[in-house]
């Protein structure tokens, strides 16, 4: 089955070739972004249930004009196409001229230059969630409810969410004529236990570039779910220190979106915020070590023909063999520094501007076997989900919070729990003390949110396979 | 666009709904170091529509909902093809019953703002020379990106209730460096606020100037244990993150938070006692409002006083589950004094938590802590710029013998303390 192309934008086409020719009259460069995204968020939980769309949903257009010496832009999502050109025209003429009329310098562009390109993209998959329905899609959940919730008295709640959301774009300019539409799932797992002293929660998430299909992923990591959130009820805090770690799939693609995915977006070297600009070439990691980042290397929710700024999507190898080797780009960040820009131009939605964001991030795998790794460890702990994570591309510094962590003792697994735990150090430092990844099937997790500083939430995936490393836990 | 949408949902026979208009006009401004990197400009209209069916099983009363959110190019075809999907999801929502908020005869108040103005770039242009006038950021600031939004709601329901408010929004982020010979360093901020404030602002952008210099200067250290802490900056309006949520009718109702009307919920305090206020019109916050997205007019609500829980907060639906007051979604909160002042909590040796690369808050248990960026010890003689630790606490824990400030201050949405004090942690 394939994921259809918006009508709405197919129908919209012919007005906004007229917008992007009749701008093309008095500005050198003109594109139009046409997004229209449908999708819903079911979150059925013992005590109730909820049904919306999901939080991508989106329907309207960004036009970008070269004003002569930078870009300006306009957001609308009506469709009065007139009203739209007065409006960019006041962007690029008028708010412009208002600035350097105050005496704020405008940075100086040239103008983009395109190659004439048409192509069009729809993804694949098994069972659309639309044509299954909502009843049948809140009685599956409704079911893994009724499951947790007899799985143990300790659990006081679980709550479930599957979010399906396609994606139709089309972008238009004098040159390009592009479109796409893909399908993402994510699903989410939360279950809510109470002990005698406190309640602990944890989320486990499933994610692809798939339809309803994912469920049956959720059904079957159900009972390690609640099982891993018992276990935090007698977690302890871990004794502060460095250890050898050994990081799942999850933790080792968190270290690899924080450290070498914000540390080379590179809006940030135009910006002079990232250390990475200076070190490309050199070494940053052990030289067991390979990164890439990109739309079309694997098949995940970021996944795409094109970016928002009508690049075509790339697989961008950032570190080879602990060697530095590139960074990704957006279109005008390229421009700036003059390298080719790499198709990782996204927004968070029509209504906002476009940044060098991550696609699909991740480590590729090695050749050592997971259980010589947890036997190569004296003591440890292997880290396993992650929380949150924080960049600092500036200073390499790297926070990530693992969900939890099983102590190792003599090269065995035991369960001792600490949790969370805070893995926090210096980025070469820790990517250099890789001392082992393990092969077998690459994983990726694309079930959250990706922000740029505080902001600018987008979906990125990361991932890779098991890590052996040392790190400063807390 | 609202009677295309009244008409669709007569057209399905809905008989109970909620349509939330919102139009919202931007200018937005991105700079690098002082020149614009780009400026754009928003004009767009969402309509956010609740669909309810209601039903009974059992002799018992239920009301599904569910929602969606429309853009005003759909035609009404696609507006009808929606509701109707929309409406038989809801059907298989199986949630207690709850009432929708009636028609309101009383009048909310409204907060005079700067950010109204027709034409906002002045505004604009003002923000710009606070950020770029401020004590000693000439050529310390990477980038900038000034938003100036204005966010007009229009709220009606099928009882009748109809009513509009507006909200301004204005936020900025900054970045500020220092460099020396050896590093780089920066501190990257947002600020939100919802009126036009210079010389407040500028003074904020100083402190964050000097925390860049002070950060540059920072060294790294191993650990201090049960040392005296204090909490600074935008941290302390995350700590209080904890108690709002904790007295959350959703919590509460879904067993998530044990907090009980009436009884002390920060335990046998031997510090300060914790008061907590929700104001809907907070000044200067871009989340005042009079009404929240159901339409409840809000007031004033005292939630917790010397430490006891008064009462649970929350939207008409959990509210009326738990049988208690509506107090409507008040995002604004406000928390009284503290007993010391900020000399007295720096008099003794203490190490003040200034930068962290992302405080985390738990709100479901308490956990807070992060990866300090920067942070100022002092040793009874001497400050010492540090960076590098992290600190990790659980406020269940901890949160009997903790201090707030007697200076106040506003982050956005949060106006209290400036600081907390610990009297004893571990930084590692």
């Amino acid at each position: 089955m394939k994921a259809e192309l918006s009508k709405y934008l197919q129908e919209n086409k012919p007005a906004l070739k007229k917008l992007v020719a009749d701008l093309s009259e008095d500005f050198q460069y003109v594109s139009v972004l046409g997004t229209d995204t449908k999708g819903t968020t079911y979150r059925v939980k013992s005590s109730g249930t909820a049904i919306s769309d999901s939080r991508t949903v989106e329907r309207g257009f960004v036009v970008r004009v070269f004003n002569g010496i930078g870009y300006s832009e306009y957001s609308f999502n009506d469709l009065d196409f007139v009203y739209a050109e007065k409006c960019i025209r006041k962007a690029a003429e008028k708010d412009a001229a208002f600035y350097r009329e105050q005496g704020i310098a405008i940075r100086e562009y040239n103008k983009i230059e395109e190659e004439e390109l048409t192509q069009s993209y729809t993804s694949e998959l098994q069972i659309h969630p639309e044509a299954i329905g909502a009843q049948k899609i809140v009685e599956e959940l409704a079911t893994l409810v009724a499951e947790g919730m007899a799985y143990s008295d300790q659990v006081i709640e679980l709550q479930t969410i599957y979010d399906w959301a396609q994606v139709s774009k089309i972008f238009i300019s004098t040159k390009r004529d592009l479109e796409q539409s893909y399908l993402y799932s994510t699903g989410y797992l939360i279950p809510y236990v109470r002990g005698e002293k406190s309640a602990q929660y944890s989320l486990k998430s499933f994610s692809g570039l798939k339809g309803f299909e994912l469920i049956e992923e959720m059904k079957n990591g159900l009972s390690k779910t609640i099982d891993n959130t018992l276990l935090l009820l007698k977690a302890k805090r871990i004794v502060p220190g460095e250890y050898e770690i050994i990081c799942d799939p999850n933790v080792s693609g968190l270290i690899a979106h924080e450290a070498f995915g914000h540390g080379v977006e590179m809006d940030m070297f135009v910006k002079k915020r990232a250390l990475g600009e200076k070190y490309v070439g050199q070494k940053v990691a052990s030289a067991i070590t390979n990164m890439r980042d990109g739309a079309t290397g694997v098949e995940e929710v970021s996944s795409y023909l094109f970016d928002d700024e009508g690049v075509l999507g790339g697989n961008t190898l950032i570190i080879e063999n602990g060697i530095l080797k590139n960074g990704i780009s957006d279109l005008l960040s390229a421009m700036a520094l003059g390298s080719k820009p790499t198709g990782n131009g996204k927004r968070e939605s029509f209504e906002r501007k476009a940044y060098s964001r991550m696609t699909n991030t991740y480590f590729e795998k090695g050749k050592d076997k997971l259980e010589d790794m947890i036997a190569s460890i004296s003591h440890g702990y292997f880290l396993e989900d992650f929380e949150s994570g924080m960049e600092d591309p500036k200073n390499w510094g790297i926070q990530c919070v693992a969900a939890r962590g099983y102590e190792i003792i003599d090269g065995k697994l035991t369960d001792h729990v600490v949790a969370p735990v805070y893995l926090t150090g210096y980025v070469p430092d820790l990517l250099g003390s890789f001392s082992m990844i393990s092969d077998g099937e690459l994983i990726l997790s694309g079930s959250g949110f990706c922000g740029k500083g505080h902001k600018e939430l987008v979906k990125t995936s990361t991932g890779g396979t098991y890590i052996k490393a040392i790190g400063r836990l807390s | 666009m609202i009677e295309k949408i009244k008409a669709a949902l007569a057209q399905e026979n809905i008989a109970t709904w909620k349509i939330v208009e919102e139009k919202v006009s931007a200018q937005e401004l991105f700079l690098i170091q002082a020149e614009v990197d780009m400026n754009r400009s928003k004009q767009v209209t969402h309509y956010h529509i609740t669909v309810y069916a209601d039903f009974e099983e059992d002799g018992q009363k239920y009301r599904g909902s569910a929602n969606t959110t429309f853009s005003p190019a759909m035609t009404g075809e696609e507006i009808c093809e929606r509701i109707r999907t929309v409406y038989y999801a809801a059907g298989f929502v199986k949630n207690e019953w709850y009432p929708l908020t009636e028609q309101i005869v009383e009048k909310g108040e409204r907060l005079k703002s700067a950010l109204a103005a027709e034409n906002v770039l002045p505004i604009v242009k003002q923000i710009f020379s606070a950020i770029y006038q401020a004590e000693g950021v000439q050529n310390h600031i990477n980038a900038t990106e000034i938003f100036v939004e204005k966010h007009a709601y229009r709220v009606m329901n099928s009882l009748g209730l109809d009513i509009c408010f507006e909200q301004y929004k204005g936020e900025i982020e900054v970045v500020t460096h220092a460099e020396s010979e050896e590093i780089a360093v920066e501190v990257d901020r947002m600020y939100q606020f919802a009126d036009s404030r210079p010389e407040e602002l500028q003074a904020q952008i100083t402190a964050q100037m000097q925390e860049t210099i002070w950060r540059l200067n920072a060294k790294r250290i191993e650990s201090l244990k049960d040392i005296p802490v204090i909490l600074s900056n935008q941290a302390v309006a995350s700590f209080f993150d904890f108690y709002y949520a904790q007295a959350g009718a959703q919590l509460v109702y879904e067993n998530i938070s044990s907090a009980k009307i009436g009884e002390s919920f920060q335990g046998q305090v031997q510090g300060d006692k914790l008061t907590m206020t929700l104001v809907p019109l907070l000044a200067n916050s871009s989340q005042s409002a009079s009404y929240d997205m159901d339409g409840t007019l809000l007031k004033d609500t005292r939630l917790y006083q010397d430490g006891k829980l008064l009462c649970y907060h929350g939207n008409r639906q959990y509210c009326s589950y738990l049988n208690v007051e509506t107090t409507g979604l008040i995002p604004n909160i406000k928390v009284e004094a503290g007993s010391l002042s900020y000399a007295a909590m720096t008099a003794t040796p203490h190490i003040e938590l200034l930068v962290f690369s992302d405080f985390q808050a738990n709100e479901v248990n308490g956990v807070i802590g992060g990866e300090i960026r920067l942070a100022r010890y002092f040793d009874g003689k001497n400050y010492h710029e540090v960076t590098g630790m992290s600190m990790a606490a659980d406020i269940p824990t901890i949160q009997e013998n903790l201090y707030f400030s007697k200076e106040m201050i506003q982050y956005d949405n949060y106006y209290g303390p400036a600081h907390i004090y610990f009297p004893s942690l571990t930084i590692s």
